[in-house]
């Protein structure tokens, strides 16, 4: 589905990611897991085509898109989210997601949007369809993350970069994201940055471990837990 | 709901002034309600897409010598010949100065849309064969008599006001909206934001010449200053003054300020220093414009 080969991508002196060459099967779900600072998130900025890369290729179904803009990026099958909730505080819930799904018409100057019924599955789907005409800033900050899913599922993306949708979420409201995702991922791609976890082992088919730019290790949930040089590089920090 | 009413009843109240007849009102209203249109066209842009541009008097001021061109050589006068031709030229210019400007964000897309201004304003001022620093008279107006000219500007507010509204009302409008508020998010949403902002920019541009033809028709006569940093300025200052993200804000900023310039000349002749005054006290305690009283009563 989706490679990249001696990625790299530099800030002045320091390499935020450094040489990574990765592979993410179609139909799974991918979790990047790593220190503060590992290069977690840039990557997914790499991915999403936010940032340029420094040297290394990108490949989507074998397509060389190092270069793509993140809208021609978005339009390829590619939805990203992001670390914070990223919605359109005037905007309802509906009104958010309509935008989201307006992507994919022509650019209409005059007439009105005709239906969009991309957009009513993804509110739907995210559990938001009694919550439609709430504007965005007055949903709870866990229903702000559901939608912000909302948005990227009404673009209709077959690849989905979702970087920590569980953070600054409660127990309750992390465990009824966690469900999403695996209703989400059913018929999707999914790579997902994640510091929870007890979530990134309950849900992801593969587990890569990034420190300082570079994969660590690589593998299942049972053989990361299991890896020595991740206790000590990583979840060692977690579990002393 | 009182905003549609008290909309009405000023379109009717302005419709009302072409009736009479009288020479100092139809050019004095004529005058506030090109700065109407010219104020709504540069919202678009800083209101609803986040773009300070101070190109705008470009626009205005292409237009404007193109009507001049048009009228002193070809004998152009027509308004179905020479509106047509204007709004192209103000059009393509925007093409040209939209699409390498916006290359630039920020506090450098307003210095890069500066520059173009005032490149334009020099090339006016310091070519005789345009006029120079004296301007142009146009010979043959393309509307007969004030009159005639005054219903012409007012059909033009309406107009481009419907057409506005309808462009913020469609999928279009609200991408710019998105765009302004999080750009970065609309991109990774699979918007093509630089082509949406260019769109914006021509539209703008082009009805920003609109004004520029309207003021050339209703004066017969047009200068160099019409390019200048300080009609892009105003018009800025106009849009802030009336509050920007609305269309009926740039309409109160145009009519306030078109009256205060008046009224303040024969005060006083600091009358400059009184729109200041006039700014900064609403940029201080109506921070949503003169729109803002609208929308506390609606």
């Amino acid at each position: 589905m989706l490679e990249t080969e001696a990625l790299c991508r530099r800030f002045g002196a320091l390499a935020a990611v450094d040489g990574v060459s990765l592979s993410f099967e179609a139909g799974k779900i991918h979790a990047l897991i790593g220190p503060n600072g590992a290069g977690k998130s840039t990557l997914l900025a790499l991915l999403s085509g936010e940032l340029r890369a420094t040297s290394g290729r990108v490949r989507l179904r074998g397509v060389d898109v190092t270069h793509h803009s993140p809208d021609r990026l978005s339009r390829l099958g590619i939805g990203r989210s992001y670390q914070t909730a990223n919605v359109f505080a005037e905007l309802s819930g509906a009104e958010c997601v309509w935008l989201a799904a307006q992507s994919r018409a022509p650019m209409r100057l005059l007439s009105r949007a005709g239906r969009l019924p991309g957009a009513e599955r993804a509110l739907d789907a995210c559990g938001l369809s009694s919550r439609r005409a709430i504007r965005a800033s007055e949903l709870s900050y866990g229903e702000q993350r559901q939608l912000e899913i909302a948005m990227v599922l009404a673009t209709e993306p077959s690849l989905l970069l979702l970087d920590e949708p569980l953070a600054g979420l409660g127990h309750d409201e992390a465990q009824r994201i966690v469900a999403l995702l695996r209703e989400v991922a059913r018929d999707r791609t999914m790579i997902l940055v994640e510091h929870d976890m007890d979530a990134v082992f309950s849900i992801a088919d593969t587990v890569t471990v990034l420190v300082g730019g570079r994969v660590l290790e690589r593998g299942t949930p049972q053989a990361i837990r299991a890896s020595r040089a991740v206790r000590e590089a990583y979840l060692g920090e977690e579990q002393p | 709901m009182i905003r549609r009413a008290l909309l009405v009843v000023l379109a009717l109240a302005l419709l009302a002034v072409g009736f009479t007849g009288d020479r100092f009102w139809l050019q004095f209203m004529g005058k506030a309600m090109i700065g109407c249109i010219f104020a709504m066209s540069l919202d678009l842009l800083v209101g609803y897409t986040g773009l300070v541009s101070l190109a705008h008097a470009a626009f205005f001021g292409i237009s404007a010598y193109l009507l001049a061109g048009l009228s002193n050589h070809y004998g152009l006068v027509s308004p179905v010949a020479t509106l047509p031709i204007c709004l192209a030229g103000a059009a393509f210019a925007a093409v040209v100065i939209g699409w390498l400007s916006l290359r630039a964000t920020g506090v450098y897309f307003i210095m890069v849309t500066l520059a173009f201004t005032q490149m334009l304003y020099y090339l006016f001022n310091d070519a005789p064969g345009l006029g120079g620093s004296d301007g142009l008279y146009v010979n043959e107006r393309p509307f007969s008599g004030r009159t005639t000219a005054y219903f012409a500007i007012w059909s033009a507010l309406v107009i481009v006001y419907a057409v506005l509204l309808r462009v913020l009302h469609a999928p279009f409008g609200h991408a710019l909206v998105g765009i302004r508020v999080n750009e970065q998010r609309m991109r990774s949403l699979g918007f093509p934001t630089p082509r949406y902002k260019l769109v914006a920019f021509v539209i703008a541009g082009t009805l920003a010449g609109l004004a520029g033809y309207l003021d050339a028709a209703l004066y017969g006569f047009v200068n160099p200053a019409e390019f200048g940093w300080r009609q892009s300025g105003l018009v800025l200052m106009t849009v802030l003054l009336g509050g920007k993200g609305t269309l009926h804000g740039p309409i109160l900023g145009a009519l306030l300020l078109t009256f205060v310039e008046h009224y303040g000349e024969q005060f006083t002749v600091h009358w400059n220093a009184l729109i200041g005054a006039l700014v900064i006290a609403v940029v201080l305690f109506l921070p949503r414009g003169l729109a803002g009283l609208v929308h506390a009563r609606d």
